[in-house]
């Protein structure tokens, strides 16, 4: 039973943290196991999904256990573990602990609290039954999840507020410096483009209209390039334009506008045209401040 | 059914018999010719081959030979390992397996597998061969070593703990009576370290750890103690040796946390650093960081190639690396000094050259919450595939990419952890670069159409292999970067070409995908 003191502290400790950071007070969204399988991380060497991390029997987080198991965090450790498990001065960082890295469902916990650790509760920590042990390893397991979702499986990550710039400043550089009325034009093409996108999206579409450029191959390349078109003029015979199937030194492959699959090899003789009308953009990358990456976002936003 | 079983059973050790030579690891210390004995071919990190019967002149007369495709279990293995050429045997890996196979035919000799426990299998660079022994890394963090004849266990060591998320990728190196061995992950906060362990009982002998010791001058690049014993740094990359100044060279990987380094304020050594130590106890000698308090993931473990070169009139022990930032560094590899650093790629997120030779990072260049548009993007300027080397062009030739995109922040608390953010979209040109390691400038390009990225071979044949721009090798003329001939794969090449010369014989070997491709000159 908690004295009158540590239930004030503990009140205290929900209230803080409800306004530190919120994610105490709700009901955390339920996460299961790291994502077996996931984006390719060009760090690494690419390659797709079906990554996995750790070991295959890595404790897999039930979000009841984790929720009750929250209950318990909040009574006895919160104050010096913090409101994420990651430490403070009174407390080390869980996320970062040995013992809980190598725990499966309070394995490592339990004779670890068994040992005499002290709880904010002042009780002693053999007061924490068998089951709390096992509730507290799954929340401390949806700490260490969250912790990696937060970075290129992406699933936990709040969508960028990318709504920073000054969309006065956007349109003088989207008529000025940026040149992009030479081809849009905000009541032609883009019309109502700030109520089709979010932000976020608004700023990827514009500076990378092509899409990705990480793939690799053909199949990627046209993918990214989609828009792209080339005509090849033979040493004899008509030119054919179409959308490039494959360019490499040697040979060049397309489809013609009527699905009909040309191919050739490459001579001295033979000529390629590429036309690409997504070239002005590419040659903006260099040119763009993040100013104005921000102040275009802001103001292709405005064209609701 | 006795009948059948022995003649197989006696082809099986016909066979078998092929592989039983043991390796002479004197030829670790020359040139590859009639074998290629570790990832690079040899200690320089090169790749490259003084063999010419392959040549810009008859290249077009090269042929198949044969083609072996591995089978791995359940999956479709990738083949991202260099493979070993020893007494006409093969020996390469992917995650969990390693294969031996006949060079002159494609027959294989034995199949290992690794029953595992997990990690991440992105892919395995290769093995390591010494005496009777080959040694390889698995995602679940051991070292294996198998007989060479006959691909028996003969034992497995711990490298790295799984629970913490390490993971092995990296090829093993041999150095006298070392087993090199480098490891991986970067999902949670842990220390890198490069390690060497006993050829014979697997047990280690050292580890060199990629931080400071408390109370060092360096370890004031990191806000505390916790934050520089988290701080990441692994050593995933190519590890080379020059034997006369006994010193093994190596780069190391991102700082922790990757992207989110609000909690690490400081140039965080000896993360994404080139970094030289003794083989015999792992005592550094000295080291280069190329990134500063990096925050876009680019670990600096692409290869540290070693040239005896030439600058101002001298003769000089060099070193030089294209780093995934977009910088290409020429070190003194006796004392680790900047000879110079120069951009191969665009890369807009320095603000200048230090004296000493490091750019220096520009602030607003970190990822932001609302992003911030950065070059090379997080797959970099150049990445794992292994460049090459040829003292005869004195060009350095990389496999890199001109790249953008967003980087962002999605853990903005005080200490974020793990990742904290990522970067998004892009756009990328590939290319063969051609680099003067006297002047740091790029001689020429050669443009790829799509991503295409593979590791490098370089020879006397005037020849640099590469994948090209539609799933084939290509062989460009070495001096001008012209295109001389190719081949279609079913896939791109997915790891680093060899060569070697058997009976009179120069081969071509490559990897794309699940299979292996070999290529012979028969032409006289």
């Amino acid at each position: 039973m908690l004295t009158k003191l540590t239930r004030t502290k503990h009140l205290l400790a929900v209230t803080l943290l409800a306004g530190a950071s919120g994610f105490l007070a709700v009901q955390a969204p339920a996460q299961g196991p790291p994502p077996a399988a996931g984006p390719g991380r060009a760090g690494r060497g690419g390659g797709g999904g079906g990554l996995t991390r750790g070991p295959d029997d890595q404790p897999q987080v039930d979000p009841t256990a984790a929720n009750r198991g929250r209950t318990v965090y909040v009574a006895e450790c919160v104050n010096c573990h913090g409101p994420k498990a990651r430490g403070g001065d009174k407390g080390a960082d869980l996320i970062r602990s040995q013992v809980m890295l190598h725990d499966r469902y309070g394995s490592q916990l339990g004779p670890f609290l068994a040992k005499g650790h002290p709880l904010q509760s002042g009780k002693p920590a053999t007061t924490i039954s068998t089951a709390q042990t096992t509730d507290l390893s799954h929340f401390l397991r949806q700490r260490l999840v969250d912790t990696f979702n937060r970075g290129p499986g992406n699933s936990g990550n709040p969508a960028p507020n990318v709504l920073t710039g000054d969309a006065k400043a956007g349109e003088a550089f989207f008529n000025g410096a940026g040149k992009c009325n030479t081809c849009h034009k905000p009541d032609g093409d883009l019309k109502g483009i700030g109520s089709k996108f979010e932000p976020a999206d608004l700023q990827q579409r514009f500076l990378f209209p092509g899409g990705g450029g990480r793939g690799r191959g053909p199949v990627a390349a046209a993918s990214a390039r989609a828009r792209v078109t080339i005509t090849v003029t033979p040493p004899t015979g008509p030119a054919v334009t179409g959308v490039p199937d494959r360019i490499d030194d040697f040979n060049v492959t397309l489809r013609d506008e009527n699905g009909v699959f040309h191919s050739f090899t490459r001579t001295p003789a033979l000529k390629l045209e590429k036309h690409d009308p997504l070239a002005a953009h590419v040659a903006m990358l260099p040119v763009y401040t993040d100013k104005n990456m921000h102040d275009i976002v802001a103001y292709l936003d405005s064209l609701k | 059914m006795k009948f059948l079983k022995t003649p197989l059973l006696s082809g099986l050790l016909a066979v078998a018999a092929l592989a039983q030579v043991p390796f002479d690891n004197a030829k670790l210390l020359q040139l590859p010719t009639d074998t290629w004995p570790m990832f690079n071919g040899d200690y320089s990190g090169r790749r490259y081959s003084p063999l010419k019967k392959i040549n810009s002149t008859n290249i077009n007369s090269l042929t198949l030979a044969w083609m072996y495709r591995a089978t791995a279990g359940n999956g479709t293995p990738q083949i991202k390992s260099t493979p070993l050429q020893i007494n006409g045997v093969l020996y390469f890996s992917a995650p969990d397996h390693a294969w031996a196979v006949d060079a002159r035919t494609g027959r294989e000799i034995w199949h290992f597998t690794w029953p595992s426990k997990g990690g991440i299998h992105i892919g395995n660079r290769g093995v390591a061969v010494s005496g009777n022994w080959l040694y390889f890394e698995t995602p679940d963090c051991n070292l294996v070593s198998l007989n060479i004849k006959d691909g028996k266990e003969r034992w497995h060591k711990p490298i790295c703990d799984l629970e913490q998320m390490y993971f092995g990728s990296a090829a093993p190196l041999i150095i006298g009576n070392h087993v090199i061995v480098g490891v991986s992950g970067d999902d949670t906060d842990v220390p890198g370290y490069l390690a060497s362990h006993d050829p014979e009982t697997g047990d280690v002998q050292w580890r060199w750890y990629a931080h400071p010791q408390p109370g060092d001058p360096e370890a004031k690049s990191w806000p505390s103690i916790e934050a520089m014993m988290h701080g990441g740094g692994m050593t995933w990359g190519a590890t080379t040796y020059d034997p006369e100044l006994n010193l093994i060279y190596f780069g190391t990987g991102n700082p922790q946390p990757v992207i989110a380094g609000k909690a690490r304020a400081g140039d965080n050594l000896y993360t994404e650093s080139i970094i030289a130590v003794s083989p015999d106890n792992g005592r550094m000698a000295w080291y280069f960081q190329s990134s500063p308090h990096d925050t876009h993931d680019w670990d600096a473990n692409q290869t540290p190639v070693l040239i005896d070169g030439v600058i101002d009139g001298k003769p000089r022990k060099l070193l030089a690396q294209a780093s995934r930032n977009g910088y290409f560094f020429v070190l003194d590899r006796k004392t680790g000094k900047n000879v110079s650093t120069t951009a191969f790629t665009t890369a807009n997120w320095a603000k200048g050259i230090g004296p000493n030779g490091q750019p220096i990072p520009n602030p607003a260049k970190e990822p932001q919450t609302d992003g911030a548009l950065v070059s090379p993007n997080q797959g970099g300027a150049a990445n794992w595939q292994p460049p090459a080397f040829n003292p005869d062009t004195g060009l350095f030739y990389v496999d890199a990419a001109n790249a953008y995109s967003v980087y962002y922040i999605y853990d903005t608390e005080d200490k974020p952890e793990g990742w904290g953010g990522n970067d998004r979209g892009g756009f990328q040109e590939s290319f063969l670069a051609a680099i003067d390691y006297k002047t740091g400038k790029t001689k020429w390009t050669h443009k790829w159409e799509g991503g295409a990225r593979s590791g490098l071979l370089t020879s006397a044949g005037n020849l640099v292999f590469s994948t090209g721009s539609s799933n084939d090798i290509v062989a460009l003329n070495a001096t001008t970067g012209a295109a001389l001939w190719h081949a279609g794969l079913l896939n791109g090449v997915t790891n680093s070409p060899i060569t070697y010369e058997l009976d009179g014989v120069q081969y071509l070997v490559v990897a794309g995908g699940d299979t292996m491709y070999t290529f012979a000159m028969r032409a006289k």
